[in-house]
């Protein structure tokens, strides 16, 4: 009678929850855990004295008596899709690469550093491009929501409305800017608390970027695009909304008549591109419209044979 | 509401009725500005009571601290392995850039002049979990390209 003999596990089962094991991270957890042992045994108490000491860190406030630990606030990852990210990285990420590839880089002249240089008017310096790498590639680093109450300087109060409709929309609570220098015919103080702004960053930013172009801006009656030229010569792109587009929200639709005042904001994305061309590139590919002129129709037709007669105005050596 | 925003919506929704008093104030409550959906706003903002500490036993404390280290290994990977794609398309970019200029200057420079206002095209759709209602019709010639309702 052959023996049927159960193979032991050599890796001892990881209570990780609810974690299937077919999840990628249970295998990183495996790994996490081989090395773990491997060096523990190789250095003792070490990691002990480290749990030890995260535990003394937490003791301030919570009791020591059970030696339970209260969780430090550390950063939270969504283990769920982020549906824009997901068509950054496998869709428009590389075409953007190409697109933007330049064989040949323009340095431009490079000021010393500790030297001032003072341009005519209001202007400031820009950074200038680098040479087109395969880690440089024009991405969206973050969404600053910004929404400035007049009604404010009237009675700081109006400025709540404003703070819970940009909460509600962005999920996050914005923080709240006080004017830094009074302004006399609109009877604005140093100090009053005038508008409010939240920055964006990661899953938040990218939900919504979706939910904006996704509902908002296609309700929008007469929106034409953004304007063929926008951008702000470092690769920032910014937009205004007026108060009616505050009610397109899916957040303050449901529960409208909550919101005393209906403000508009304004949006700015902000990207590592380093010229307008790239930023509007990358905002195109989240689906962000922008208008076209005529001339470029005509061009597109005429630019299969007659390469001279371009319109040089549009093309611009890289 | 059948969109995918629904939930935050819901959320955004209960927050403020769980703000709301459950027994009307006796003698009128100061409203801010006259307006007593500010003082909501206010409650709901400013006063709302703080979540209370999450507790881990150690037990508990190294498995979400191993489950943390995981996922963060698991980013690390999926980034090293898209650098890489990344890294091996810009050189054959950058190879067949270096032939075009050897080949023909003339060619060179007509494929490095690039059009100011290149936008990817507005019927580009981002990836869904499921199919839309309207399926592309390729048989049909896109005569203007419809805003997206």
């Amino acid at each position: 009678m052959s023996s049927f003999r159960i193979r032991s596990v050599p890796v001892r089962a990881l209570d990780l929850g609810l974690l299937p094991k077919s999840s990628p991270i249970y295998h990183a957890a495996l790994q996490i855990r081989a090395k773990s042992t491997a060096s523990a045994v190789a250095e003792g108490s070490h990691r002990s004295n480290d749990l030890k000491k995260k535990q003394n860190n937490n003791n301030h406030s919570s009791e020591s008596l059970t030696g339970n630990t209260t969780l430090a606030q550390a950063p939270v990852y969504t283990t769920g899709l982020s549906r824009l990210r997901e068509h950054y990285t496998t869709s428009i990420q590389e075409d953007i690469m190409i697109t933007s590839y330049r064989h040949h880089h323009k340095q431009k002249k490079q000021i010393p550093e500790g030297v001032k240089v003072e341009l005519k008017g209001n202007k400031h310096l820009k950074p200038s491009p680098r040479a087109s790498s395969s880690t440089e590639i024009p991405e969206l680093v973050k969404i600053d929501v910004h929404c400035m109450m007049k009604e404010a300087i009237t009675s700081k109060y109006n400025l709540l409305s404003g703070v819970m409709a940009i909460q509600s929309i962005t999920g996050q609570t914005p923080e709240i800017i006080f004017a830094k220098k009074g302004v006399h015919n609109w009877k604005l103080r140093k100090g009053m608390p005038i508008g409010c702004r939240v920055t964006l960053k990661g899953d938040k930013m990218y939900q919504f970027l979706d939910k904006l172009v996704e509902v908002v801006l296609p309700k929008m009656k007469e929106w034409p695009g953004l304007p063929e030229g926008s951008g702000d010569g470092t690769g920032n792109i910014g937009m205004g909304f007026p108060p009616s587009a505050l009610s397109l929200f899916p957040e303050i639709e449901s529960n409208f008549d909550m919101y005393p005042r209906m403000t508009g904001f304004d949006i700015t994305f902000n990207t590592t591109a380093y010229t307008n061309m790239d930023a509007r590139l990358l905002m195109s590919g989240f689906n962000m419209p922008f208008q076209r002129s005529n001339t470029g129709a005509v061009r597109k037709e005429s630019s299969a044979g007659e390469a001279k007669k371009a319109d040089d105005s549009n093309l611009i050596e890289a | 509401m059948s969109s995918p925003f629904a939930r935050t919506a819901l959320k955004a929704a209960n927050l403020m009725r769980a703000g709301a008093p459950s027994t009307p104030k006796k003698g009128g409550g100061t409203s801010l500005n006259g307006e007593p959906r500010n003082d909501l706003i206010k409650k709901v903002l400013f006063d709302a009571p703080p979540r209370p500490p999450v507790r881990f036993s150690s037990e508990d404390m190294t498995r979400h601290e191993t489950i943390e280290r995981a996922w963060k290994l698991v980013r690390q990977q999926q980034k090293q392995a898209q650098e890489e794609g990344l890294a091996k398309k810009f050189e054959m970019m950058r190879k067949a850039n270096a032939e075009l200029e050897a080949t023909s200057s003339q060619l060179f420079k007509h494929s490095q002049t690039k059009e100011r206002h290149a936008v990817f095209p507005r019927q580009l759709r981002t990836l869904t979990d499921t199919p839309p209602k309207q399926v592309w019709n390729y048989r049909e010639p896109a005569a203007t390209p419809a805003p997206k309702a």
